[in-house]
């Protein structure tokens, strides 16, 4: 599609002469851009805005913007591209979705202009907003089962897979909140009413889970915190093949950190969480447990 | 794309179509045999073949603005996308309407030695007007490309996309990508500088991503003067993820592609083919995440992620959806060193974009790099051991810039997973099938990936292709192949006419490729099976490292003589050529005080080099010295040579006789002598040149030039025993012109235009 044909397609657009004193050539157009504030108008023309080529006044009310550009240097195509990526959903462009989620809170507009997606549709939104074609990565506490005691036990991996995820990210003031969300899972297991095997197999594990999540609780040192989680994946990986998890868990292993460390995943793909975003992707998965 | 096509699915015929495929390549009489090639008309329609006509001709192209010469195949670049059905046969006539001869390489494909298509090693070139046939049953399906294998062709236009579907594929709705680089230099003329260390490129880069130059400026700028200071300390001179710059990153040949026929909810298989000439791409898609679904047209198990890079010649498959309605989502490939993009719409409507690509951290790579960099030029794993592109090397080698966290904890949580995006390695891959090879004698090579980065010098163990002999293999053996890239660039290392299995810790189901993308510092194991015959190549695809020598040819004993090259030594002899190249590089310093200048002719292994300083007053006086000699160590510091200098200069009156530091008087006014010497390359890059010449006098000299103090601005040193010595400094305005001001302890101060071949 040529430039004239996107200028065209635009529903709310009309192009008139100009005689803006900086922009030579200038034609100017006016179109819909959503946002909601002022500081929303700063950052649009901020975007639009680039020397002898373009300059935006956009209005908080009306949600329009009045674009000057120079026809022979630019597009209104181009200019509208680098308001979107600046974060505001247009006639042309929608923002990608780490510019919009990285406005300022009183900027986050609706947006309206995303079509609904259908239902039934086999995507789907996760809580982080990334749509998921398929569902490998499933949330930990979806397991199948009813049972009181089971969803205890499910509980306990949830909470160490978030625990898990903290790490990875190297945050340690929430893995240090997911710490203790996992110890008090961990607490909460009714062992008196799990059948004899499963009763068994907990009391067995449930001594080697204990302070290492009492540990990661009670610290916000990160260092501390992986060394007290890598002490969890043995008691867990038993845990895990003795009980219906119902999930698929992987078995990862990172030969670097302590002369090699395992730990359990939901994901098939590497988050190592003993190094974070140094080295995300080392490791390799060394096993697999099936549900 | 005006290709013609014509098929036939007769399945009694096609076998024996196929059993008697002992493909012919031959001169073809097109009246006779072929029908009238002129109209695009097919011949004779034969069950179970299909067929193409392409056309090989010069064209001019404007992709930036320039006018420029290229190579279009039926009118197109790309080059048409190809079609077949697995079991068929594949008839492609090639007309060659240029007035240099070509080739047509199948890459990924399993075919008789004698159509691989690679020049004098496995088949006759195709001449200036003439006219080829290739023929050969498919027996594969999958993703796979074409592209020519003569000189740097590929990187004009001769690249296309060649799908093979399985004969019981059930439909979905698909689209081919085929990706490229395009530069508005020649690209003879980019080799040329890439093997004069011309850092023009970064220059161009700068524009486009400030900081690319990693001059001593952006160093302080970024507060890592330490770090530049011990890159250069390990002579090192800058970071590099690519060596060209590329005006334009294309989409099946435009910067922009659309798809708008695919509507919402379907799912769709986009087959994604990196047909560069050096360029990585990094792919994410704004609709979601994909499913790797193949790669190098062989099946893998299906894996989600959020983004995957691409090595040069790799192709992927990858399932996507289009979640909503009347909108476009962006399939966005980024060249890894953020340069540029190609995008791909995925329906119609408005257009959601994708999260763009930050730029890089460079200084924290170079950090990284110094760390790993051994004095002696050799890297340090530091007791990991990588491999299989597990350690994220854009993220630890050369993170994002991190901008401010806009909007807080809250905003950073909202737009991804805690720990960032998911990111494809080849640790994943696993293929559906058992891929063990069958029963026979395991051999076992390594192979040790090195280069010099100054002097473009690309070799497998320090040796290229036409240094090194033939790797002689038999039929029915098994050979397992351990590669460690020992040198500063990751090169995706590409074999002929075999998948190899990668060992990547799934066993049984180690996938199968034909492209291994290898890091620098990585180790990896590949095995594969001997099953064909005749001669195989095996070498990096980055086109200016394979022209350079990255190479071997493995090739089977006992092999029958191969028709297309009657005369066998003289065409071994002729494939050789391409790495046996010589490089010119001249420069002169118009001044106002004299003219300064220097020529080189270089080869792999030895250099012809020329300076002079040409005074306009006698008293400035005439010099010339020149040397020739070979290049040694792995790292070429070393330049031992003979040479000759010849001055003569008038002195001025009432001046003083001149001494040198070891007394030995001096003969700078009249000198006509013979030299031996050696130049070192010392820590810091500082030249240290020391000789003796026929009177018997000793002179020691040392020299650094191109000390990046700005990303255009270049600082020259010299000083030596004759007590002469020498600053100046450059501004680089153009490829070939740069602005100099120097000072010069026989010509004294002066300013002028330099020029650069």
């Amino acid at each position: 599609m040529d430039t004239k044909a996107i200028l065209l397609s635009l529903p709310l657009l009309a192009f008139l002469p100009s005689c803006n004193a900086q922009i030579k050539h200038a034609r100017t157009a006016t179109v819909r851009i959503d946002g909601n504030c002022g500081m929303c108008e700063a950052t649009i023309e901020k975007a639009a805005d680039v020397k002898a080529e373009a300059h935006a006044d956009w209005d908080k009310d009306t949600k329009q913007a009045v674009i000057v550009l120079d026809t022979t240097r630019t597009t209104l195509d181009a200019v509208l591209r680098r308001i979107a990526n600046a974060g505001y959903d247009n006639e042309r462009y929608l923002a990608p979705d780490a510019a919009y989620a990285g406005l300022p809170a009183c900027c986050r507009y609706e947006r309206s202009r995303r079509a609904p997606e259908p239902e039934g549709t086999p995507a789907g939104h996760d809580a982080h907003g990334h749509r998921h074609t398929a569902g490998t990565e499933q949330a930990a506490n979806a397991a199948p089962s009813d049972q009181s005691p089971q969803q205890e036990l499910n509980a306990v991996f949830a909470a160490y897979f978030s625990m898990k995820d903290a790490l990875v990210a190297s945050d340690a003031a929430l893995a240090r909140q997911r710490g203790a969300a996992f110890d008090e899972a961990v607490h909460s297991v009714p062992m008196d009413k799990l059948d004899p095997k499963l009763h068994t197999l907990w009391m067995d594990v449930m001594p080697g889970l204990m302070d290492p999540a009492h540990l990661i609780s009670g610290t916000t040192d990160l260092k501390k915190q992986r060394d007290a989680f890598a002490q969890l994946t043995t008691p867990m990986k038993r845990l895990a093949q003795g009980f219906p998890t119902g999930l698929t868990i992987y078995v990862d292993h990172c030969p670097m950190y302590n002369g090699g460390s395992d730990w359990l995943s939901t994901d098939q793909a590497i988050k190592n969480p003993f190094f974070g975003s140094a080295m995300l992707g080392c490791g390799s998965v060394s096993g697999t447990i099936e549900p | 794309m005006i290709a013609v096509r014509e098929r036939s699915t007769s399945k009694g015929v096609q076998r024996t179509i196929t059993a008697l495929a002992f493909l012919l390549l031959a001169t073809v009489d097109t009246d006779a045999q072929y029908g009238d090639i002129s109209t695009g008309q097919a011949g004779p329609a034969s069950p179970g073949v299909t067929r193409y006509e392409l056309s090989i001709a010069d064209t001019v192209v404007d992709y930036s603005g320039k006018e420029r010469q290229a190579i279009a195949v039926n009118g197109s670049i790309p080059m048409p996308t190809l079609t077949f059905t697995e079991g068929d046969t594949a008839l492609i006539v090639v007309h060659n309407r240029m007035r240099v001869e070509t080739s047509l390489h199948w890459h990924g494909l399993i075919l008789p030695n004698e159509m691989d298509g690679v020049p004098y090693l496995t088949t006759a070139p195709i001449p200036p007007e003439g006219t080829v046939a290739y023929k050969f049953p498919l027996v594969q399906s999958g993703t796979y490309w074409y592209h020519s294998h003569t000189q740097l062709q590929e990187q004009v236009g001769m690249y296309g996309a060649l799908i093979i579907h399985k004969r019981d594929e059930p439909p979905m709705p698909e689209q081919v990508i085929i990706l490229s680089d395009w530069t508005d230099a020649d690209p003879a003329q980019v080799h040329r500088r890439l093997h004069n260390a011309n850092d023009w490129p970064a220059i161009q880069k700068h524009r486009v991503r400030p900081g690319s130059v990693q001059s001593y400026l952006d160093a302080i700028k970024a507060g890592r003067f330490g770090t530049k200071v011990t890159n250069e300390w390990k002579r090192m001179r800058a970071m590099d993820v690519s060596d060209v710059y590329y005006e334009r990153f294309l989409a099946n040949g435009r910067p922009e592609a659309e798809a708008p026929e695919l509507a919402a909810g379907q799912r769709v298989r986009l087959r994604v083919i990196n047909g560069s000439s050096s360029t990585y791409f990094w792919i994410s898609y704004a609709g979601g995440r994909m499913a790797v679904v193949a790669s190098d047209g062989m099946d893998v198990e299906p894996v989600e992620v959020d983004r995957f890079i691409m090595g040069v010649a790799e192709t992927y498959d990858v399932l996507v959806d289009l979640p909503a309605d009347s909108t476009a989502y962006e399939l966005l490939a980024t060249s890894e060193d953020r340069t540029g993009s190609a995008s791909l719409w995925l329906g119609s409507g408005v257009r959601q974009l994708d999260d763009p690509l930050g730029p890089l951290d460079y200084f924290a790579g170079m950090g990284m790099m110094n760390d790993m960099m051994r004095m002696d030029g050799s890297m340090d794993d530091m007791g990991m051991r990588m491999g299989l592109q597990r350690m994220d090397m854009n993220a630890v080698m050369y993170p994002e810039v991190q901008g401010p966290p806009e909007g807080g904890q809250e905003a950073q949580a909202g737009h991804r997973t805690p720990d960032g995006p998911l990111t494809l390695n080849y640790g994943m891959l696993r293929s559906p099938v058992p891929t063990t090879l069958p029963p026979g004698p395991v051999r076992e090579l390594r192979f040790e990936l090195t280069g010099n980065m100054d002097r473009y010098l690309w070799t497998i163990d320090n040796k290229t292709v036409s240094e090194a002999d033939r790797i002689l293999i038999r039929k029915g053996e098994n050979l397992r192949i351990i590669l460690h890239n020992n040198s500063m660039m990751r090169h995706p290392m590409h074999l002929h006419g075999h998948f190899f299995r990668v060992l990547n810790g799934q066993g049984d189901h180690a996938p199968l490729k034909n492209v291994l993308d290898i890091m620098p510092m990585e180790t990896d194991t590949i095995e594969f099976a001997a099953t064909e015959y005749g001669d195989w190549f095996f070498h990096c695809h980055i086109l200016y490292h394979m022209m350079s020598g990255m190479g071997r040819v493995f090739s089977y004993t006992d092999s029958p003589p191969n028709p297309q090259l009657p005369d066998a030594p003289k065409a071994w002899r002729s494939f050789l050529k391409d790495d046996r190249y010589t490089h010119l590089m001249f420069q002169n310093d118009f001044a106002t005080n004299g003219n300064d200048g220097e020529a080189m002719l270089q080869g792999k292994r030895w250099k012809w080099q020329a300076e002079w300083r040409l005074g306009y007053m006698a008293h400035h006086g005439y010099e010339m010295e020149t040397h020739l000699g070979p290049l040694l160590g792995p790292r070429q510091w070393w330049f031992p040579y003979i040479g000759f200098d010849w001055r003569d200069r008038t002195p001025e009156m009432g001046g003083m006789p001149e001494d040198d530091l070891f007394g030995q008087g001096n003969t700078k006014d009249r000198r006509a002598a013979l030299c031996l010497g050696i130049q070192y390359t010392l820590p810091m890059l500082f030249v240290l040149d020391a000789r003796i010449d026929s009177d018997q006098r000793v002179r020691a000299q040392l020299m650094r030039e191109d000390i990046p103090l700005t990303p255009r601005a270049r600082l020259d040193l010299m000083g030596n025993s004759d007590l002469e010595y020498m600053a100046r400094v450059r501004y680089i305005l153009t490829k070939e012109l740069a602005l100099t001001s120097h000072y010069d302890s026989d010509m004294g101060f002066g300013v002028g235009l330099a020029f650069t071949y």
